[in-house]
């Protein structure tokens, strides 16, 4: 049967471990430059209904060192999605093209339509605010590959965590491997109920809940950082809680000597580019990671490991 | 159960006082506008303090706006009654998932920018609370 990823939750923790696995297999490919030919015969279709260079370059990259090939579009410039054609028409046809298909869609529930519709594997690569679970694989993955465990570590997710989508499905992954968690966003951007509830009745899992990032640097093992952008908060507020958010070097001396520090990138201000050359911070390995890790998705779907 | 005055209808019963109006609403799409209808408001009644009800003659109302009224008002009885009897009690029981019948508050949901019939899961029952299969939006029906 055909096995997509829509969700984070369709994966189950041993899944996961075993996708961390292969991907460790893979990184050792990409840091020699290699292409492998394991997927030699199989085409990827990167449906990118709205840019992100970042996620769709990963995704080609993972499947040109997995030996294949890729097609696709990128917004909805040139294509007859402008025309009207519905998701389900347009998946329908191109599933006739390709063998994987990796889609960005500005709505969401739209992966999941997709995946419906679609005769060949599809990865989510985000729809709207929902989901993105091939960055909370990467996400994970860093954590796990710096620390080699989740369940003894205590993680600070800092930033706009109402509307920060890769903030809550990390929350909850976490959460399923055991981590302790703290949350630190300004008022009216925290963690929305419903996750919260999530991580108690699922989880038995209570995180500590604060304003800045300073009131609990000191006590955590890995920090996540996203951004606190202007127009979520107004401008008094942006500017009475902006550097509540911000991760400088000054900062940093507070936290533990093997504190990690990650962010989903692109950053703007919310890391000082002074934190870049500081060995505990590792958000440009995360994004390295995000070419093995599809690479390791990607063939596991296509049935290749 | 005083249904004497309605020989061939259905009877909405033991909604929740002040639903009756916008139960009346929710209706106005299925009706065609020729029913002879009561609505009964604040009737005294054991099970709730009061309680508003309606009575529409020759109506019969569908499976699925029954459904769609008990999201809203878990403990409604439906009655349809032929020739002065009741022939269907419809007690409706909230399932544990639905298809259709109500729309996902998410206007992002994929379900309403393209129209693909919306999936629910019922979280919980009291309030009743869905969660939408697609966008994952959770909400209490209004
Ligand atoms: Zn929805």
């Amino acid at each position: 049967m055909k096995k997509d990823l829509v969700n984070i939750k369709d994966l189950s923790n041993d899944e996961i471990l075993k996708l961390f696995d292969i991907a460790d297999e893979m990184s050792r490919a990409v840091e020699k430059k290699e292409r492998l030919d394991l997927c030699k015969n199989n085409i990827l279709a990167t449906l990118f209904y709205e840019a992100s260079t970042r996620t769709r370059l990963s995704f080609e990259s993972a499947m040109f060192r997995l030996g294949g090939s890729v097609l696709g579009f990128s917004s909805t410039e040139g294509s007859s999605v402008s025309k009207g054609e519905t998701l389900a028409d347009t998946i329908r046809t191109v599933a006739n093209y390709s063998d994987v298909i990796a889609i960005r869609h500005p709505n969401e529930g739209s992966a999941r339509v997709a995946s419906q519709y679609s005769s060949v594997p599809v990865i989510n690569g985000g729809d709207g605010g929902h989901q993105h679970p091939t960055q909370t694989l990467l996400d994970l993955y860093t954590i796990l590959k710096e620390k080699g465990s989740l369940s003894s570590l205590t993680i600070l997710i800092s930033g706009d965590l109402k509307f920060g989508r890769t903030t809550h499905s990390l929350a909850i992954s976490l959460a399923r491997f055991g981590a302790k968690m703290c949350f630190a966003s300004p008022p009216g951007l925290e963690m929305p109920e419903y996750i919260l509830r999530t991580l108690r009745e699922e989880f038995n899992n209570f995180p500590q809940e604060g304003t800045n990032i300073r009131d609990f640097i000191h006590q955590v093992d890995a920090i996540y950082v996203t951004r606190v952008q202007r127009e979520r908060l107004g401008e008094m507020e942006y500017l009475k809680y902006r550097d509540a958010y911000v991760l400088s070097s000054e900062v940093m001396k507070s936290a533990k000597h093997e504190t990690i520090v990650l962010h989903p990138l692109p950053r703007v201000n919310e890391i000082s580019r002074d934190v870049d050359k500081d060995p505990r911070a590792l958000y440009f390995k995360q994004a390295f990671n995000g070419v093995p890790i599809r690479m390791a998705l990607i063939a596991t779907l296509l049935g290749k490991v | 159960m005083k249904t004497q005055m309605l020989n061939n209808g259905t009877v909405i019963d033991h909604m929740p006082e002040g639903m009756g109006f916008h139960c009346l609403d929710i209706l106005k799409k299925r009706l065609n506008g020729n029913e002879t209808l009561i609505v009964f408001m604040n009737v005294p009644s054991g099970k709730l303090k009061k309680k508003d009800m309606i009575k529409i003659q020759d109506f019969y109302l569908d499976e699925a706006t029954s459904t769609y009224l008990s999201l809203l008002a878990p403990q409604i009885t439906i009655n349809i009654i032929k020739d002065g009897v009741v022939t269907k009690k419809i007690n409706p029981e909230i399932p544990h998932e639905i298809k259709g019948i109500i729309s996902c508050v998410n206007s992002r949901c994929i379900t309403n920018t393209e129209g693909y019939t919306p999936e629910y899961d019922i979280r919980s029952k009291e309030p009743v609370t869905l969660k939408c299969k697609y966008c994952e939006f959770e909400f209490t029906p209004k």
